[in-house]
């Protein structure tokens, strides 16, 4: 009998045809440039970065337009009604989105995979069960609910937090079951009831390995969700209760002043933008690199 | 089995096909030469790697674009150099002149048309209508490759219908248009034993009755046995020998040839131990100086392990045409 | 301790009938007879092959083997056990004493785990053994299939598939199981390597002294390997018996077909040619009688589309279900 070395090293894969300015080197350096300077930093460190409070209020320097359209460098990006500093208020901003994101999705993240996980292997009467209840969350529009949690204990933290558990969940139930219930047709999960383990070794080893993939792919995806949803919530007054300078708030409160001081709504408007797009390029880059294995030839 | 001496209808010359990786580009079809004569068929024999369908789809121009690209040689059909032709021109000659038929049925035919629509859009791509228009020339189609109740069956889906007979199916589209050669990769690996058997001898019939010619690539040297003429045997995106087939089965010239046919068990004969090739093919991006083939050849010198070996024409003219790429072989 | 003499494997009546849903049909409770009614045995140190084409109920089989799966009617015994009836401690040690290798290479190996926990799989879970003493295991049941034990630590995608398979293979031995169900194990591999997995399967066997139930459709790798052979066509097994006997004398009209549509080494062999029309039946809606009338080319009349003939031995020799004999 003779002995085998190993084949070499992955195999490269074929050059895929992407707009390669995005990714030099194969990173996607622009979306993470731009989500660190928009979201990341602002977020972690605005108390000490930002030029002034985000409630600071100076009545003299009222509706001043950024620094290139006639105002100072006092107030690069402006200021509102009040005086208070378009820059920082945005700068702070950042915080909310970024717990939101996290929280709301971790928490949606969790609820929804575990059940998914439970339909997609177990099948039978939790299946069923699961499954109409993802139904029936999906059919509920979110609106109904925040309407509802806003008129029983005001808006807050926390409800912004349930009402985005509540979206997510069911849909990553959804996904993870799908993918689930083909991942237990894949021969080394035969096998592995073959050897001998136990339903929640072959779960654990076996199934939520390879389903880590597509959560945290996913997860990255539903931040521009999340913050939009919040937006939303926030513009119709049932999110975040003001003066918190959520994004979205910010972006409502400047609605009425839309062409006269656009400047309000129109810098928290590109932090979002900003935000959304490099996270879903960012979430892009990382399904593929997280994909099947890179092909070979 | 043998066809008489007839014309060449496809005459392949040093073609180089290169697939591009993000580790640089890599040779995957190195100087590939054949012919191919009326009314015979030709197989191409290799293992995963060996570059066949790599040569099958460099014969159509049907690399995917921005991974392969075919970098020199000639592809001559007839006196039409195909390598010079611009893509509305190559469309032409695909499905009329050459047609193809491919490994996978299920993926071969779209699953929401209908058997007789995707025959159609065959014909009326490459031919005028003939008389009971082009739904009568499909049913046709599917009577010559020996469908039962064509007339029902052209209008069935092809989710309604069997491995093997979605492979015919296939196999009436390549027809349809009537064209001088057929490259086949792989046909009937998905097939059943019994199917595949039927399938053979629909190809064979069909090449006896129109004069078609058919390249057939495969893995299976029990295939090569039962319908081809000729055999090119390629590895590691050379081909290492060419010649006809009972020739090449009773003196295979080449080592890889001769260890493959060796290390294939037979049904019909007594064996012992199964004689086997140590290692593996060598990878794309990572091919021995000097012969590919030496760092596993029994017979293997120094020079074999240097120098890449020309190709030594062992005689014969024609059809019996023999030559191999091996040291060994040389005056 | 178990009598070498007696079975590893004992298959009676094994069948597996599929409901099929009501409703859409006229006439619902129609079943789907993927299995129907198979009987043999497989002794130690023995291989037995079952053949036969796509839709036979081969892999059906199998998997009621492998308790992937209920049978409707039958039995499986293993070493005098009934595999159906165990439970907990009993079904572990089932579990070790039977494994498999499927044919895939590539979706056989979990591409998260390491080669050292995959193969240790089926020993970690059945014995309470230290990481150690695993880790020596491991190492020794890698040498035996011709892979260096340092390899251990590597991912399943830096292998080829030649070198995969044969990981499947060290992982279904590192229990030392009386029975291995390989299922189609050379299959996806290229031909070249395929005589190197072939040549291990039969010095393992010398080796571990394990008995095989090979599941394949080449008929020359299963006479390769084969002591015995089961040819089975639509749920039923039509000719079983010593593969010599077998493939010398094919007896069932159905075997002849098998047989001579498989494809020969050589341009010169020669071969019987019988090529049959159409294609297998559908297990829903079955032909009366046996099976096979309607492809037959030795039909001998009516009473093939009356009586369904029994497997049993003719003229003192292997059983073959056929009213020829």
């Amino acid at each position: 009998m003779h002995m085998s070395t190993p084949a070499s090293a992955e195999a490269p894969a074929i050059r895929k045809n992407r707009a390669r300015f995005l990714r030099p080197g194969g990173y996607p350096v622009v979306p993470i440039v731009i989500l660190t300077l928009v979201l990341i930093v602002p977020a972690l460190f605005s108390p000490w970065l930002a030029p002034y409070g985000a409630e600071e209020t100076d009545l003299r320097t009222r509706l001043a337009p950024p620094v290139f359209f006639g105002g100072s460098w006092d107030h690069m990006l402006g200021t509102d009604r009040l005086g208070r500093d378009v820059l920082s208020r945005t700068m702070y901003g950042a915080r909310y989105a970024l717990s939101i994101s996290a929280v709301g999705i971790l928490v949606g993240v969790v609820i929804g995979s575990t059940l998914g996980l439970i339909a997609g292997y177990a099948r039978g009467w939790f299946d069923t069960v699961i499954m109409r209840l993802v139904d029936i969350s999906l059919a509920l529009p979110a609106m109904l609910l925040a309407l509802a949690l806003a008129a029983l204990s005001g808006p807050s933290f926390r409800s912004v937090i349930i009402v985005v558990a509540f979206v997510l969940w069911a849909y990553f139930a959804r996904q993870v079951r799908a993918e689930v219930l083909s991942l237990r047709e894949l021969d080394y999960v035969a096998l592995a009831v073959v050897a001998g383990s136990s339903h929640l070794t072959i779960l654990r080893r076996h199934i939520l390995v390879n389903v880590m993939n597509t959560i945290v792919v996913l997860a990255t995806l539903q931040v521009g969700i999340v913050i939009t949803l919040e937006a939303s919530l926030s513009f119709l007054g049932i999110g975040i209760p003001r003066p918190t300078p959520t994004w979205g708030l910010l972006v409502s409160d400047g609605r009425q002043l839309l062409t006269s001081a656009w400047w309000l709504s129109f810098f928290p408007g590109l932090a979002i933008l900003l935000t959304v797009l490099s996270v879903n390029l960012f979430g892009d880059w990382l399904r593929d690199r997280l994909d099947p294995k890179q092909r070979t030839i | 089995m043998m066809p008489s001496e007839s014309e060449v209808v496809l005459s392949v010359r040093d073609l180089d096909t290169v697939i591009s990786t993000k580790m640089g580009s890599f040779s995957a079809v190195d100087r590939v030469s054949f012919d191919v004569r009326r009314g015979e068929t030709l197989g191409i024999v290799g293992e995963s790697g060996s570059g066949k369908s790599m040569t099958g789809l460099s014969l159509l121009r049907l690399l995917p674009r921005h991974a392969a690209s075919i970098v020199g040689g000639s592809v001559k059909l007839g006196e039409t150099e195909l390598l010079d032709l611009n893509e509305p021109e190559m469309r032409k000659i695909r499905g009329r002149e050459i047609a193809m038929i491919l490994q996978d049925p299920q993926t071969s035919l779209n699953p929401a048309f209908t058997v007789g629509d995707q025959i159609m859009e065959a014909l009326r791509l490459h031919r005028k209508p003939g008389k009971g228009g082009y739904l009568a020339m499909a049913v046709e189609a599917l009577r010559k490759v020996r469908v039962a109740a064509p007339e029902m069956r052209v209008s069935a889906y092809p989710h309604q219908m069997s491995g093997g007979m979605r492979q015919r199916v296939v196999g009436a589209i390549a027809i349809s248009c009537r064209p001088q050669i057929i490259i086949a990769d792989e046909p009937t690996t998905s097939l059943d034993v019994t199917v595949q058997a039927q399938y053979l001898r629909l190809l064979r019939e069909l090449q006896e009755e129109t004069g078609l010619s058919i390249i057939f690539i495969t893995h299976d040297f029990g295939i090569v046995a039962r319908v081809c003429h000729r055999l090119a045997v390629m590895y590691a995106g050379q081909i290492v020998e060419t010649g006809p087939v009972r020739q090449i089965f009773e003196r295979p010239s080449h080592p890889y040839t001769e260890a493959l046919l060796a290390s294939v068990p037979r049904l019909h004969r007594q064996t012992g131990r199964l004689p086997s090739i140590t290692g593996q093919p060598p990878a794309l991006w990572n091919k021995p100086k000097g012969c590919r083939f030496a760092p596993r050849c029994p017979y293997a010198d120094a020079r074999c392990h240097a120098e890449e070996p020309p190709v030594f024409d062992l005689g014969g003219t024609g059809v019996m045409q023999h030559s191999a790429r091996c040291w060994r072989l040389q005056p | 301790m178990t009598d070498p003499r007696s079975p590893v494997l004992e298959v009676t009546d094994l069948a597996r009938h599929f409901p099929l849903p009501h409703g859409l049909f006229s006439g619902g409770g129609r079943v789907v007879k993927a299995v129907d009614g198979m009987d043999f045995t497989i002794h130690q140190g023995e291989t037995l092959a079952l053949v036969g084409e796509s839709g036979c109920g081969k892999t059906t089989a199998t998997r009621m083997i492998l308790r992937l799966d209920t049978p409707t009617r039958g039995s499986v015994k293993v070493d005098g056990l009934d595999v159906h009836a165990l439970r907990g401690k009993a079904l572990r040690g089932f579990r070790s004493k039977v494994q498999a290798v499927f044919q895939d290479p590539w979706s056989s190996l979990n591409p998260r785990m390491r080669v050292r926990d995959l193969v240790a799989e089926p020993l970690v879970a059945n014995s309470k053994l230290s990481s150690k003493e695993v880790d020596k295991r491991v190492a020794k049941v890698l040498e035996d299939v011709g892979l260096r034990a340092d390899l251990a630590r590597n991912f399943p995608h830096e292998f080829s598939g030649g070198q995969r398979q044969r990981i499947a293979i060290a992982s279904a031995l590192i229990s030392n199981p009386r029975l291995i169900v390989l299922d189609e194990p050379v299959s996806a591999l290229d031909v070249s390597i395929r005589s190197q997995i072939m040549n291990l399967f039969k010095d393992l066997q010398d080796q571990y002294q394990v008995s095989y139930l090979l599941v394949a459709h080449d008929l020359a790798t299963t006479r390769y390997l084969a002591d015995h052979v089961a040819v089975m066509y639509l749920g039923w097994i039509v000719e079983i018996g010593p593969s010599e006997q077998i493939f010398s004398a094919p007896r069932h009209p159905y075997t002849k077909a098998l047989f001579s549509a498989a494809l020969p080494g050589h341009p010169d062999d020669s071969y019987e040619e019988v090529i049959l029309e159409g294609e297998m039946p559908s297990p829903i809606n079955p032909p009366t009688g046996c099976a096979f009338h309607p492809r037959c080319h030795l039909k001998l009349g009516k009473i093939c589309e009356r009586q369904a003939p029994l497997l049993k031995p003719a003229q003192g020799e292997a059983p073959v279900a056929c009213h020829l004999y």
